[in-house]
C-alpha cells in the first residue's frame, strides 16, 4: 500500500436491481469517489437518487455489479465472505432508523458487544470493558446496558448503534441519514456527537443525508447525486457558496426556501420529479429538469471534469 | 392572567382550555394541556414543536378524529364561526368535517386508499358533501387536480395511488381537502415525508390557495423553517402546551421563552461554517405521564431559576401586545427598530 493513497477508493461503482419484468434498475451508475483519511465526505440528493444503495455496495451488502471499492488497499469487491468479516470492522455502518436496527430482544449492552463476539475479539471481561467504554464515548449511561431498545429514546438508541459501530475501531463510519428521524433538540446532540467522535477517533465518514443544511455542518466535502450519477463534488463551503451543477443550485435554493425567515425567490427548476431509474433518460439525467438545457445536453452524457481544486463537475454548461 | 392572541380578523376557530387526554396502562397520559387560543378568517397559524409535545392530538381533537382510549376534558370549548365543535357530537362533526373543515396527513401514502383510483377519491368528497352527481363530481375533480400541479389530469385521474411519486400523491390529498371550499385547512407536517425540491413546490401550492381562497390554516411542523416564510402568528407547543404565541417575524427575530429560542439555535442553518458546533437543548422533553412541577421545560432550561421548578407559567400576553409566553425569566424584548433590521442575527450574535 502507498502512503499518499486515499483510505477510500471507489471506481465507476454500479449497482443494478431486477425490476421483476425483466428490465433493471440502475441505482447507481459508475460512481467513483475518494474518502481521505478523517475525511468527512457528504452525499446529498433527493429520494431515490441511489444514496443508500452506495452505502450498502461499499459494505458489499449485495456486491455491486460492477467497479471497485478498494479500503485501505484492499479491494472488498474481489475479497471473500470469510475475508469480509475481517475487513468489516474497518468500516462501519449507522442506520436511519435506529430503533429497527437494534434487535428489540437484545439487552442494548450485548447489541452494542455482537461485534466484538462476531471478530472473536478479547474475553468476556475485556469485552465488558470495551462495551463501558463505547456507552461512556457516546454519552449513554451504564444503566442502559442492561435494558431493552423498547425503554430507550429515540436520541439513546441512536447512541447505541453509534457505540455498536465504534467498538470495533473503525476508521471510517458510514452514516445512512442518522439524525432524520430524530427530534431537532435531539438532532444537535447527535451531530455534536458525531463531530467529537470524529476528532476525537480521526474517523472518516461518507454523511449521507437529504437535509442540506445536516450536511454542511458536518462535512468536508460534500458530493451531490442525481438519479444515479453524481453532479458535482467540490469542498462543503464553495459548493454551498457558488454552485456550478444546475442540479445543485436548484437544491440548494429549495433548501434556502425552506430555511430562511422570509419567503424565498422562485425555484430555477422546471417543475418535474426525479425519472424512473428503470429507464434513465438519455444524454445527461437532468436535462428534462434543468432551466439551462440545450440540444447537446439530451444526446450526450457529461463526464465528471475538474473545473477547480477538488471541484468536479458533470455539466456541458456548468454555471 | 392567562389570555389569547389578541386577533384584528374576526375570530372563525376559538379554542379555551382544551385538554386531551390518553388512558394508557401506565395511567393517564396528557397529551394535550390546556390549550387556548383564536384563527381568525383567512389568517396562517404554525403550530411547532418536537415530537409528542401534543400537536398532531390538538389538530385530532379538533376534527373529533381521536381513538376510544382519549378523552377531552369537558370544560374545554371549541367554537368554529361560534358552532361548538365538541358537544355537538358525531354527526354534526360529519357535517362539517371535509366541507367546512378539512385535513391533510403527513404520509400521503397511507390517508389514500390503494384500491381506489385517484379519480373516484378526488371526486368522493363533492359527492359525499355536497351531492353532486357522478359525472360532474368526476370533472370538478380532474380541474381540481389540475389547479393543484398535476399534468395530464384527465389521464391520471384513472391510475391508482402508486402510479404517484410522493409529491404528486400530497397533491392529490391537498386537492381532495380544498374539493368543497372548506374555510379552514389543517396540515399535520404535510411535507415531512417529502423531498426538499418538492417541499417547496407544496409550501408555496398551499399558500397560493389560502390566499386565493381566503381560508385559514394551520399549519403543524417540528420544522421552524417550514412555518416561517408561510405563516401570519407562530404558536410553539412543549409538553401539551403553548409556551409562546406571536407573530412570525416577531417569534424567530425575539424569541421569549428559552425553549423556543433553544429550537432555533439547535437547528443547522445553511448559512453556518463547516464543522460549527450546534447548540443542543440536553436531556429529552418529559413524557405524558410524569411531568415535572413548575414549568415544564425548566429541567432543560439554561435561565431556570428556583420559581420555575414550583409555579407553572401561564401564557401571559404583556398588556395588548400580540407576543404572549410562558416563562417567568423570559429573554429582554429588543427594541423595534434591532428587531426589525437584522432578523434573527440580533440574537444569534449575543
Amino acid at each position: 500500500m502507498i502512503a499518499t493513497s486515499p483510505l477510500l477508493d471507489v471506481r465507476d461503482l454500479t449497482v443494478f436491481f431486477d425490476a421483476g419484468d425483466g428490465r433493471k434498475i440502475h441505482a447507481v451508475s459508475g460512481i467513483s469517489f475518494v474518502v481521505e483519511e478523517g475525511e468527512v465526505l457528504g452525499l446529498v440528493g433527493e429520494s431515490g437518487c441511489g444514496k443508500s444503495s452506495i452505502a450498502r455496495a461499499l459494505l458489499q451488502l449485495p456486491r455491486p455489479a460492477a467497479g471497485r471499492v478498494v479500503f485501505e488497499g484492499v479491494d472488498w469487491t474481489r475479497a471473500s465472505c470469510r475475508r469480509l468479516r475481517r475487513l468489516r470492522p474497518r468500516l462501519q455502518m449507522i442506520f436511519q432508523d435506529s430503533v429497527s436496527a437494534l434487535n428489540p430482544r437484545r439487552r442494548i449492552g450485548d447489541a452494542i458487544a455482537a461485534p466484538l463476539v462476531i471478530m472473536k475479539a478479547g474475553s468476556p471481561k475485556e469485552r465488558a470493558r470495551r462495551v463501558l467504554k463505547a456507552m461512556h464515548d457516546v454519552g449513554l449511561p451504564e444503566a442502559c446496558q442492561r435494558q431493552l431498545p423498547s425503554v430507550l429514546s429515540g436520541g439513546q438508541c441512536q447512541r447505541a448503534q453509534i457505540a455498536r459501530s465504534l467498538i470495533a475501531r473503525p476508521k471510517m463510519l458510514i452514516c445512512d441519514e442518522p439524525v432524520s428521524s430524530l427530534d431537532v433538540s435531539v438532532r444537535a446532540q447527535i451531530l455534536n456527537l458525531l463531530e467529537d467522535l470524529r476528532r476525537r477517533y480521526k474517523l472518516a465518514m461518507l454523511f449521507i443525508s437529504h437535509d442540506l443544511a445536516v450536511v454542511k455542518n458536518i462535512s468536508d466535502r460534500v458530493a451531490v447525486m442525481y438519479l444515479g450519477r453524481l453532479c458535482e463534488v467540490a469542498p462543503a463551503e464553495e459548493l454551498y457558496r457558488a454552485p456550478r451543477h444546475p442540479y445543485s443550485r436548484a437544491l440548494l435554493e429549495a433548501a434556502a426556501q425552506v430555511d430562511t425567515r422570509q419567503p424565498a425567490a422562485p425555484l430555477s427548476l422546471v417543475p418535474g420529479e426525479l425519472p424512473s431509474p428503470a429507464d434513465p433518460p438519455k444524454g445527461c439525467r437532468f436535462h428534462a429538469r434543468c432551466p439551462v438545457a440545450e440540444k447537446q445536453c439530451s444526446t450526450t452524457d457529461p463526464r465528471l471534469e475538474e473545473i477547480g481544486s477538488g471541484h468536479v463537475v458533470a455539466c456541458h454548461f456548468p454555471l | 392572567m392567562t389570555a389569547s392572541f389578541p386577533n384584528t380578523a374576526p375570530p372563525i376557530l376559538a379554542v379555551e382550555n382544551l385538554r386531551t387526554t390518553f388512558r394508557t396502562e401506565r395511567g393517564p397520559l396528557t397529551a394535550v394541556d390546556g390549550v387556548t387560543f383564536s384563527l381568525g378568517e383567512g389568517r396562517a397559524l404554525g403550530v411547532v414543536g418536537e415530537s409528542g409535545c401534543g400537536k398532531s392530538v390538538l389538530c385530532r381533537t379538533l376534527l373529533g378524529l381521536l381513538p376510544p382510549t382519549a378523552r377531552v376534558d369537558p370544560a374545554a370549548r371549541v367554537r368554529f364561526y361560534g358552532k361548538d365543535l365538541l358537544g355537538g357530537g358525531a354527526s354534526a362533526l360529519r357535517r362539517l368535517r371535509g366541507r367546512e373543515i378539512s385535513m391533510i396527513l403527513q404520509n400521503p401514502m397511507s390517508s389514500l386508499n390503494p384500491v381506489m383510483t385517484v379519480g373516484a377519491q378526488a371526486a368522493e368528497p363533492l359527492r359525499v358533501h355536497t351531492g353532486m352527481s357522478r359525472k360532474r363530481a368526476w370533472k370538478r375533480a380532474v380541474s381540481l387536480l389540475a389547479a393543484v400541479g398535476i399534468p395530464r389530469a384527465e389521464e391520471r385521474m384513472k391510475q391508482y395511488p402508486h402510479h404517484f411519486s410522493g409529491g404528486m400523491r400530497q397533491r392529490v390529498a391537498i386537492a381532495m381537502a380544498l374539493a368543497c371550499g372548506p374555510r379552514l385547512l389543517l396540515a399535520d407536517e404535510p411535507t415531512t415525508a417529502l423531498d426538499v425540491t418538492v417541499q417547496a413546490e407544496i409550501l408555496d401550492l398551499l399558500a397560493v390557495q389560502r390566499r386565493t381562497r381566503r381560508m385559514a390554516l394551520i399549519l403543524v411542523s417540528h420544522d421552524l423553517g417550514v412555518v416561517a416564510g408561510r405563516t401570519d402568528e407562530v404558536a410553539v407547543m412543549y409538553a401539551g402546551k403553548i409556551v409562546e404565541h406571536a407573530p412570525t417575524p416577531a417569534l424567530f427575530a425575539n424569541p421569549r421563552m428559552p425553549y423556543s429560542r433553544a429550537l432555533l439555535e439547535s437547528i443547522p442553518v445553511l448559512d453556518n461554517a463547516p464543522h460549527t458546533r450546534l447548540r443542543a437543548i440536553g436531556g429529552s422533553p418529559p413524557d405524558g405521564l410524569e411531568l415535572p412541577y413548575g414549568c415544564r421545560f425548566a429541567p432543560r432550561c439554561s435561565r431556570v431559576q428556583p420559581r420555575c421548578l414550583q409555579d407553572e407559567p401561564g401564557l401571559d400576553f404583556e398588556g395588548a401586545a400580540p407576543h404572549g409566553f410562558a416563562c417567568w425569566n423570559p429573554f429582554p424584548l429588543l427594541s423595534a427598530g434591532r428587531q426589525g433590521r437584522n432578523g434573527p442575527s440580533e440574537w444569534r450574535r449575543t
